[in-house]
């Protein structure tokens, strides 16, 4: 079970009200719905009368109903509220219930706890981004494993995510290095297609891609930044273990301007129907096989000996 | 009386796995007898492989397709004799099939059905209908021992969601059956009734008898709705390997007005694939062992004895005891049972 940390597992705007939504973090299937209070709960997602999926059910008077039999429990704590004609005199015994767990709604995103009771301080709001034009959320389950995504994440990022009209590259700038529990280093990137080689004689690329990935939680960040490192784009993405050697990661995008700032008028031209990022769900296996150990090889001496520690707590 | 809340007990400690199943000596209803012409069908009983086919009128079952040569090395199992055929009956329009030890195989094993005629004569085809779950057998027995689900899986063709002035739950069993009925009170009448049928009421009564033989998965149904109409009928789960089922469904609706006998079969097209919604999450759920065990309401007295029962049953045949007991010989006349009127 994946434990020891917020997980965000999903985009606030992915759990409407009324209807409840499923997950599954590890092998654990959860579901989420919104109670009579518009606020975020997490269940199991499995009814422990017949063990039917809850998220198949609805939500009523803030419960979440079963769609099998009707049995009802509260996102609370998990309890059985209502077993249909059941009867008043006989209630329903306080130890029938579904395992609950705690959740958090921070800066569009939806965090839970896998446990009873989280023993991690709660994620910190982002600062407010005044600047902030563009907001972008998604969710997706990658055929591919933890491991082996968290290393693309540092290798090849352009498998994972593009930005359209900006070319990342693999040319490093220094090494990686620990800062303030984040294994962080940068690449140069630049204006044009991701589809073609990077130009080989540019003297200075005008932008820069710093990946910031986290020793606490299975987050990483990368920021598009211009040379005088002002911040153009930042995508936080959430990656946790999903089924059957799966990775779920849920993500949000900001971006300073409506288009990049500095980006090329042929560009703009170029992008204007395009969103502003594109997070892949599906990736090409042959590319994953070629892309060329990077970063990720300083993963074991920079990040795992804190997120080990991480994972024994 | 109200039954109080209880949790399941069962005969051994083992956790409730339904996927294990495999219960001998027994007759399955394989296939609708209209479909069994001279061309063979295929059809399957847990893991084995049964052709179905007339030649010059005789029924005919066997492990191996007609056209296929006979090597007698290839098909000999523990339920075919040295040809390769499984003992067969045709009876209440179905073709049945022994699943077993062929030397003890006996039509006086066949199970009554009284709504049913005999010869099958006189079923019209739109009383038939075939369904496939995604889930095994027994669970899909649970789901109809149970019947409040209908109130929220089928609450548009049933009507209603748990809305009623009283509902009941009565059982009774053997070594072999359970017998469940459900006798609600001033429930909302069922669309199905409201629309189709002519029933104008706002309320309806409803008396519903199941009758399940264990080992094959039989459930003889008789539903009784008043003001409405009754509507009798037989679901044979056939298992299809350890995770799938198979049912072939027979009405008897004749005492039912136009449209309502020839829509209400149809019905299972509506319903089956709503059964199949939960089912068919719920089989993969019950594979493994360690999971937390299931919560009961009141309503799961016959769902909770027939888990007793079957693991009574698989435990007795484990240890080579195949018989069928005093209590419970399967040809024995269910009218009673069932509460036909006549």
């Amino acid at each position: 079970m994946i434990t020891g940390q917020w997980l965000a597992v999903l985009p606030s705007i992915a759990v409407p009200a009324q209807t409840p939504v499923a997950v599954v973090i590890g092998e654990l299937p959860v579901v989420l719905f919104r109670d009579a209070d518009a606020a975020v709960r997490a269940l199991l997602d499995r009814c422990p009368h017949r063990r039917v999926p809850l998220s198949l059910g609805k939500v009523v008077n803030g419960a979440l109903r079963c769609a099998y039999h009707g049995w009802s429990f509260a996102g609370e704590n998990g309890r059985c509220t209502d077993i249909p004609n059941v009867g008043k005199e006989n209630g329903v015994p306080a130890s029938f219930c579904v395992d609950a767990y705690p959740t958090h709604e921070c800066d569009g995103l939806i965090y839970v706890w896998i446990a009873p009771t989280p023993s991690g301080p709660l994620p910190l709001p982002r600062a407010a981004d005044p600047a902030a034009a563009v907001t972008q959320f998604g969710h997706g389950n990658a055929a591919i494993s933890y491991e082996h995504y968290r290393a693309v994440l540092l290798d090849g990022p352009e498998l994972i995510f593009d930005i359209p009209g900006v070319r990342f590259t693999d040319f490093y700038l220094g090494d990686a290095e620990l800062r303030h529990g984040k294994m962080v280093f940068e690449c140069e990137a630049e204006w044009g297609s991701a589809h073609r080689p990077a130009k080989v004689k540019v003297t200075d690329r005008p932008l820069i891609l710093r990946t910031e990935l986290s020793a606490e939680h299975d987050q990483v960040i990368f920021r598009l930044l211009s040379t005088a490192n002002a911040e153009l784009g930042c995508l936080e993405l959430h990656f946790t273990r999903g089924p059957r050697s799966t990775t779920h990661y849920c993500w949000r995008y900001t971006q300073t301007s409506r288009h990049l700032t500095g980006r090329p008028w042929r560009q703009k031209w170029l992008t204007l129907n395009s969103p502003a990022i594109r997070v892949h769900n599906r990736h090409d296996g042959g590319d994953i096989a070629k892309l060329l150990v990077g970063p990720s090889a300083n993963y074991n001496d920079l990040i795992a000996p804190a997120a080990a520690t991480r994972q024994e707590n | 009386m109200q039954q109080p809340l209880e949790r399941e007990t069962s005969v051994d400690k083992r956790a409730w796995m339904p996927s294990t199943f495999d219960l001998k000596e027994t007759w399955f209803a394989v296939a609708h007898a209209n479909q069994v012409g001279n061309r063979p069908v295929a059809r399957v009983i847990h893991a084995q492989r049964c052709y179905l086919w007339r030649e010059n009128g005789r029924l005919c079952a066997s492990a191996l397709h007609p056209a296929e040569p006979r090597q007698r090395q290839a098909v000999i199992s523990e339920f075919v004799d040295e040809q390769g055929a499984y003992p067969v009956a045709e009876r209440y329009g179905y073709v049945w099939v022994w699943y077993g030890n062929p030397d003890h195989a006996s039509p006086a094993l066949l199970p009554h059905i009284p709504f049913l005629p005999e010869d099958g004569a006189g079923i019209p085809a739109y009383m038939r209908t075939t369904i496939r779950f995604d889930g095994c057998s027994p669970i899909s027995v649970e789901n109809l021992l149970d019947l409040t689900h209908a109130d929220f899986l089928h609450g548009e063709v049933i009507g209603g969601e748990g809305e009623a002035e009283s509902d009941q739950v009565e059982f009774s069993y053997t070594s072999e059956t359970i017998t469940r009925t459900r006798i609600v009170v001033a429930k909302p009448v069922s669309p199905v009734m409201r629309w189709v049928g002519g029933v104008r009421a706002k309320y309806q009564d409803f008396r519903s008898t199941l009758h399940v033989h264990l080992r094959n998965n039989l459930c003889i149904s008789y539903p009784r709705f008043e003001p409405g109409f009754d509507i009798p009928n037989v679901q044979p789960f056939v298992p299809s390997g350890r995770y799938r089922s198979r049912v072939n469904q027979i009405f008897n609706l004749h005492a039912a007005p136009t449209p309502f006998r020839q829509v209400m079969p149809r019905m299972a097209y509506v319903v089956g694939p709503q059964d199949n919604s939960v089912v068919r999450p719920q089989t993969p759920a019950y594979l493994s062992e360690g999971a937390r065990r299931d919560l009961h309401s009141r309503f799961d007295g016959p769902g909770v004895r027939y888990r007793i029962l079957m693991k009574e049953l698989q435990r007795r045949q484990q240890q080579g005891d195949f018989s069928y007991a005093a209590d419970a010989h399967p040809a024995k006349d269910i009218s009673d049972v069932l509460g036909l009127k006549n």
